[in-house]
This record gives C-alpha cells, sequence and structure tokens, in this order.
C-alpha cells in the first residue's frame, strides 16, 4: 500500500522538479521569434537584431552578424544576452534595402546549430 | 508510516532532488541496409538524427547531419577506405523553410561491395566554434555500423567474420567498438561493446543500448568496466543502437573553460537463430 503511495508521490515529485528546472533542454536552438521578423519588411530601420531561440544558449560560442546587400557587416559591437535563449546584437544607422542575418548557437545540449534570417527595410514614403 | 516506509520516503525524496544532470541531447546514427547483402547488389547508407539521448530515447528523428562537417566512409574487408560524402542524398526538410524547431530529415547513399566479407560503415562529424579569442568548442561525433556481403547472402557466413573490433574513427574521438560480431547476433543472447576515448580504453561511461521498436521501453543502460566493456542482453530480433556522450571541460587563463563534447552511436541488426 505505502510502495504504490510513494511510487505515485515519487514520481508527482519528479514531474514537479524537472518542471522547477525549466532550462532543461531537449532539443536544439532554433530562432523562435526574432526582432525584426524573419522576411519582414519595415519602415524605421532597427537599431538592433533580437533573436529568441527554442532553447537555451550558451553566448560565448555564438554569434549573429548582419549584413547588407553587398556583404558588408552592419552589426557592431558584443553580443548581448538578454535571457537563457535569447541574443540581441546592435546594428549601425541602416538604409532601405534588404539584409541577412547570419546566426550560430550552442544550444545548452553542445550541439551547434545555425542559419540565415532576412529583413528588409522599405523606402521611405512606399 | 512504518520504519521501513519512511526510508523508503527518504530514499525516494534524495533521488528525486539529488539524481545527476540528465545529459540532454540528439544522437547520430547509420543504418545500413540490408545487413547482409550479394555482392555487386547495393546496400544503402542512412545516415540519422533522433532522440536517444533525451526524454524519448527512442528512434524518433529530430534534427539532421550537419552536412558540411560530416564525412561518410566505407571500410571494406581489407581495410581500404570508400568515401561516400560526396554521394549523399539530403532526403530532409529545406533547411530554410521549415519552422522553429529546425530541419528534420535524414541522408542516404548508396554503396556496392565487389567483394565478400565484412564491411564497416563510419560516419563523423567534426566542429570546432570559436568567437574571436574566446574559449574553443569542440565537438566530434562519430557513428558506426557494419555490414557483409556474400555471393550467395545467408547468415551462416557472418558467423567467421573478422575485423570488427577495428578501430576506425581515429584517436582524437570517443568509438564504440563492437567485442561481439555485429553481424553474427541472434535474438535472447548477449552482446558485449567496448569504448574507447582518444584510443583508449575508457571505463566509468554510461552506454545506452535502444532497441528501434519498444525504443523508451526497451532502454538499458551500463557503465563500462576497466577495460571499457559493458555487456547487454539482447531480446528479439530488431535494430538495436548503442550510445554513449561525454563532455570536457579545460579551463583557460581568463577564467573561462574550452569545451569539447563527444558523442559516438553503433548500430547493429539483431536475427532469429536459423
Amino acid at each position: 500500500m505505502y510502495s504504490k503511495f510513494l511510487i505515485a508521490l515519487s514520481s508527482a515529485l519528479l514531474l514537479f522538479s524537472l518542471h522547477l528546472r525549466g532550462g532543461l533542454a531537449w532539443a536544439h536552438a532554433y530562432p523562435a521569434v526574432s526582432i525584426p521578423n524573419n522576411g519582414a519588411t519595415v519602415k524605421e530601420p532597427p537599431r538592433e537584431v533580437r533573436i529568441q531561440f527554442t532553447e537555451g544558449v550558451e553566448i560565448v560560442f555564438s554569434q549573429i552578424t548582419v549584413k547588407g546587400t553587398t556583404g558588408e557587416v552592419v552589426s557592431h559591437g558584443k553580443l548581448r544576452q538578454l535571457a537563457d535563449d535569447t541574443l540581441a546584437i546592435d546594428l549601425k544607422p541602416l538604409s532601405p534595402g534588404n539584409y541577412t542575418v547570419e546566426w550560430q548557437v550552442l544550444s545548452v545540449d553542445t550541439h551547434v546549430t545555425e542559419g540565415l534570417l532576412r529583413f528588409t527595410i522599405g523606402a521611405v514614403g512606399k | 508510516m512504518k520504519g521501513s516506509s519512511k526510508l523508503e520516503f527518504v530514499i525516494s525524496l534524495a533521488l528525486i532532488f539529488f539524481h545527476p544532470q540528465f545529459a540532454l541531447s540528439h544522437d547520430g546514427w547509420v543504418e545500413i541496409s540490408p545487413a547482409i547483402v550479394e555482392t555487386g547488389q547495393v546496400a544503402t547508407i542512412a545516415l540519422i538524427q533522433g532522440n536517444h539521448a533525451n526524454e524519448h530515447r527512442s528512434y524518433r528523428i529530430a534534427g539532421k547531419w550537419d552536412q558540411k562537417h560530416t564525412t561518410l566512409v566505407i571500410v571494406d574487408p581489407k581495410g581500404k577506405e570508400n568515401a561516400l560524402t560526396d554521394r549523399l542524398i539530403d532526403l530532409g526538410e529545406d533547411e530554410e523553410k521549415i519552422g522553429p524547431k529546425g530541419p528534420k530529415g535524414f541522408f542516404l547513399a548508396p554503396f556496392i561491395p565487389n567483394s565478400e566479407g565484412l564491411y564497416q560503415a563510419i560516419a563523423k562529424q567534426v566542429r570546432t566554434v570559436q568567437q574571436g579569442d574566446g574559449p574553443k568548442l569542440l565537438t566530434i561525433r562519430t557513428a558506426k555500423t557494419a555490414f557483409a556481403s556474400f555471393k550467395l547472402p545467408a547468415l551462416s557466413g557472418a558467423k567467421n567474420l573478422k575485423g570488427f573490433d577495428r578501430m576506425l574513427g581515429g584517436d582524437d574521438g570517443l568509438e564504440i567498438i563492437p567485442v561481439t560480431n555485429p553481424v553474427g547476433i541472434f535474438s535472447s543472447s548477449s552482446v558485449t561493446l567496448e569504448l574507447r576515448h582518444k584510443g583508449k580504453p575508457i571505463s566509468g561511461k554510461e552506454i545506452a543500448l535502444i532497441r528501434k521498436i519498444d525504443g523508451f521501453a526497451s532502454v538499458q543502460d551500463r557503465t563500462t568496466d576497466e577495460k571499457g566493456r559493458v555487456a547487454f542482453a539482447v531480446g528479439p530480433a530488431d535494430f538495436y543502437l548503442a550510445r554513449v556522450k561525454i563532455d570536457e571541460e579545460s579551463p583557460r587563463p581568463d577564467g573561462q573553460k574550452d569545451k569539447s563534447s563527444y558523442e559516438s552511436t553503433y548500430v547493429f541488426q539483431v536475427f532469429n537463430r536459423p
């Protein structure tokens, strides 16, 4: 009787303890949300690119580089970690045009992922 | 509550709150079909990535191998290496058209054995990451399997195969080496594996064995002995996968830490007795 109760109680507490350890990573890190959004056309030049990933990431092994149409780097400064799963990089003043965000991160499961995001700054008045 | 029950309760609580941190990640593995092929006919090699090491502990596909950093080699019975990296075909999702969880899928490569004997496949993914002069990250993944080729393909021919205990992955990574002939394992028997890290047997590391059909319900965890070996009992005929992961950290003068992550898998097929 007690054994069944203890097994049930243990299972419940285990699930609860896993819930408390919300930082557990089950998968690789990929962008869940980005600002500017991937593929978006914005009117105002953003001052930074911010990416929230699907898992926590390690900033020392991560990088975000933003490039213009001709490949010139328009991001500058140090990569900033706003939360376990969120990174941001500052941008130089940007002109209307197409921009590519190259990201590479290390998730806490020690797997490296990388990819591209894109955004466009529309010409004023359009 | 009786005394023994109180003790059980305390132990349960201790296990819950002080259990070791789960080693969570994905594994990459290699499968070959068929495991015994007629000489001159095609065998298909698949590079797959999945959930062995996370909460599923199953063959569920998750993610993809990183093709840019991956090599695939078939070692023939004479020890000659046949590079298949350039022949890999991506049958996974489009890298740029998938949702936030990243692309899933696998790679395939065909191979035609031209002589009889044991063939071994090894896929290796090596990545180094360093931002500026910051800490370095090294990840090495090694995935292996084996198949046999005969003019008259039959299980009886596989029992005398040699060379399966050869190291194939170099001396920089982590490698599971079968001590038991991997093309001659029958249901309700056992298999012994040896783990080598940087070329040497390593003890005290946990290897998990997962059966393809049962997944989570079939998982066995064993710790390598002083010879780096573990023995597993195998059940019904099916594919089985052994996996292990080791993470290391090296302190740097600036107070940060370089990291190294080593993963290894080995897939073998268990047959019904003829």
